[in-house]
C-alpha cells in the first residue's frame, strides 16, 4: 500500500486527532469537585436531637476526561459543580484519607461520644451509643458531621432542644477532636450553600481563621463563610465555633 | 473517482490496522487487571485509560472513514454496472438505520458478493471468498456491540465481562480487516476485468477499422 505526498498528510492529520485529544483528556490533572447535597436530621444517626449536619456530594477527578464526565453530569441534572485544583501532597492525603477510609469517621464520632460527655459512666452505654451512631452513619462518608454529632448527643443527653420547638433550624460542620475543638473540614461554601437553600437559621463552622494555615493551603473555613455572608448575604446566621463548649454556649443562649 | 476510493480505503485500512494494535493493548492491560489488581490500579491504569481514550476517538474516525468509503465504492459499483442492486445512499441507510441495519449489514455484502460472482472466474473467486466472510464478520460484529451495550449498562463492575468484551473487540478489529480486504480485492478485480474488456473492446474495434482499411485498398486495386 503506498501513499502519495498528499495522502500521507492526510493520514498524518487524520492520526494526529485521536493521538493530541488523547494527551488533552487523560493527562494527569488531579482535582476535587464539590456539589451541594442536602441536610440531614441527626435523628437518622440515631441521636434524640433537634440538630442537622450537611453532608454535599464530591471526589477527584484525575483528568480532563473525568472532570468533563462530572460535568455533563453535573449539566444534565442542571447543578452547578465547583473545581479546585489540588496540589501533589493533597492528592497523596487524599490517597491516604482514601486508604484510611471510615478511620476518620470513627474517631470523630468516638470523640463526640467522649467530649458531649454522653453517659459518661456507662462505658456500655457509650460503646451501643457508638456502635448505633457508626451503623446508621454507613451511608455517609467523611468526618465532618463531629461537632453536630456531639451536639446531639448533648441534647439527647440533657433533654435540651436548641431548635427552641423546631422555631429555629440549626445545621453546622466541622469534625471533633478528642480534646472538644472543632476542625477544619472540605467543601464549606458547597455546605453553606446546601443549608441556605434547605431554609437553616443557624449554620455552625469551624473557627479555624488562626490555625487552617498551619496545616492546609489556601482560605480556612472561617475565612470562606465570611467571604461567602459578604457576597451572598444569605438570611442564615453564619457562626463560627472554636470548640463544643462555645457552640453549646452560643445554642443555649438563643431566645 | 477510483483515485478517491482507494484514498479512503488506505486511511481506513490504517485506522484499522490501529484499532487493533490498540484493542490488543486494552486486551493486554485488562488481563493485568483480572491477575494482579493491585498491580493493576498502581502501574497500569493511567496507560489504560489512555488506550481507551485513544482507541474511542480512532474508532469515531475510523467509522466515518468507513462510511465515507463504503459509499465511494458502492458509487464505483453502481458507474461500472448501473444493475447494482444497492445505492451509495442505500449501503448507508443499511449501515445507520437501527433494526434495519440487522438485516442491512448483511444484505450489503450478501448483493456484492452475487454481484461479483456472476463474473468469470478471476473476479468469482474474490465474490466466494467474500461471502464466505460475512457470517464471521456479521456475527462478531453484533455479538461484540451487544457485550459492549452490556458492558455499559452493567451497574457492577465485572472484570470477566470486560475480558470477554476485549477480547470479541479483537476479534471484530480482526473480521473488520479480513472484510475490508476481501471488498478491496474484489473491487480490483472488478476494475481489472473492466479493463481487459476495455482493452478487447480497442482491440476489436481497431481490428475492424484495420479490416475496413484493408478492404478499401483491395477495392481500390481491382
Amino acid at each position: 500500500m503506498k501513499f502519495n505526498k498528499k495522502e500521507k498528510w492526510v493520514l498524518a492529520g487524520l492520526l494526529a486527532i485521536p493521538t493530541v485529544l488523547t494527551l488533552l483528556l487523560a493527562y494527569p490533572r488531579y482535582e476535587s469537585f464539590y456539589a451541594t447535597g442536602e441536610i440531614v436530621s441527626i435523628q437518622k444517626l440515631g441521636i434524640d436531637g433537634n440538630v442537622y449536619f450537611t453532608y454535599i456530594e464530591g471526589g477527584v477527578t484525575a483528568n480532563n476526561l473525568e472532570k468533563i464526565l462530572v460535568q455533563m453530569d453535573y449539566w444534565a441534572e442542571e447543578r452547578d459543580v465547583r473545581f479546585r485544583p489540588m496540589s501533589e501532597e493533597e492528592v497523596e492525603l487524599d490517597d491516604e484519607a482514601e486508604e484510611i477510609g471510615d478511620d476518620y469517621k470513627e474517631m470523630v464520632v468516638s470523640n463526640a461520644i467522649e467530649v458531649s460527655g454522653y453517659s459518661v459512666n456507662q462505658e456500655d452505654s457509650q460503646d451501643e451509643k457508638y456502635a448505633s451512631i457508626m451503623d446508621q452513619a454507613a451511608e455517609y462518608h467523611g468526618d465532618s458531621f463531629g461537632l453536630m454529632v456531639a451536639i446531639g448527643l448533648v441534647e439527647e443527653e440533657t433533654g435540651e432542644d436548641f431548635s427552641r420547638g423546631g422555631k429555629y433550624m440549626i445545621a453546622g460542620t466541622g469534625t471533633m477532636e478528642f480534646d472538644g475543638t472543632v476542625g477544619s473540614i472540605d467543601g464549606i461554601q458547597e455546605k453553606l450553600l446546601t443549608a441556605e437553600e434547605q431554609g437553616v437559621t443557624h449554620f455552625l463552622v469551624p473557627k479555624d481563621k488562626e490555625v487552617y494555615s498551619f496545616f492546609y493551603d489556601g482560605l480556612s473555613n472561617q475565612e470562606e463563610a465570611e467571604q461567602y455572608q459578604l457576597t451572598v448575604n444569605p438570611k442564615m446566621k453564619i457562626v463560627p465555633v472554636e470548640t463544643l463548649d462555645e457552640a453549646l454556649v452560643y445554642l443555649a443562649s438563643l431566645p | 473517482m477510483q483515485e478517491k476510493v482507494d484514498a479512503w480505503g488506505k486511511y481506513l485500512f490504517v485506522f484499522l490496522i490501529v484499532g487493533l494494535a490498540s484493542s490488543g493493548v486494552s486486551l493486554l492491560f485488562s488481563l493485568v487487571e483480572a491477575w494482579n489488581e493491585p498491580f493493576y490500579m498502581e502501574f497500569v491504569i493511567d496507560l489504560d485509560i489512555a488506550v481507551g481514550i485513544f482507541t474511542s476517538i480512532a474508532a469515531i474516525i475510523a467509522t466515518i472513514l468507513f462510511l465515507g468509503w463504503i459509499y465511494r465504492v458502492h458509487k464505483e459499483y453502481k458507474e461500472i454496472s448501473p444493475d447494482y442492486p444497492v445505492t451509495p445512499g442505500g449501503a448507508l441507510c443499511r449501515i445507520l438505520i437501527p433494526f434495519y441495519n440487522i438485516v442491512g449489514l448483511w444484505t450489503i455484502y450478501s448483493n456484492m458478493s452475487r454481484f461479483l460472482i456472476q463474473y468469470d472466474t478471476s473476479v468469482k473467486k474474490h465474490g466466494k471468498r467474500l461471502r464466505a466472510f460475512i457470517p464471521y464478520y456479521y456475527f462478531s460484529h453484533m455479538i461484540y456491540s451487544f457485550l459492549n451495550r452490556r458492558l455499559l449498562m452493567e451497574e457492577e463492575y465485572s472484570i470477566n465481562l470486560l475480558l470477554l468484551t476485549v477480547g470479541m473487540e479483537v476479534i471484530v478489529s480482526l473480521s473488520y480487516i479480513a472484510m475490508f480486504v476481501a471488498i478491496t480485492s474484489g473491487l480490483k478485480a472488478v476494475r481489472e476485468h473492466q479493463q481487459q474488456l476495455q482493452l478487447e473492446q480497442e482491440a476489436a474495434t481497431a481490428a475492424e477499422e484495420a479490416g475496413a482499411a484493408s478492404g478499401e485498398e483491395s477495392e481500390a486495386g481491382v
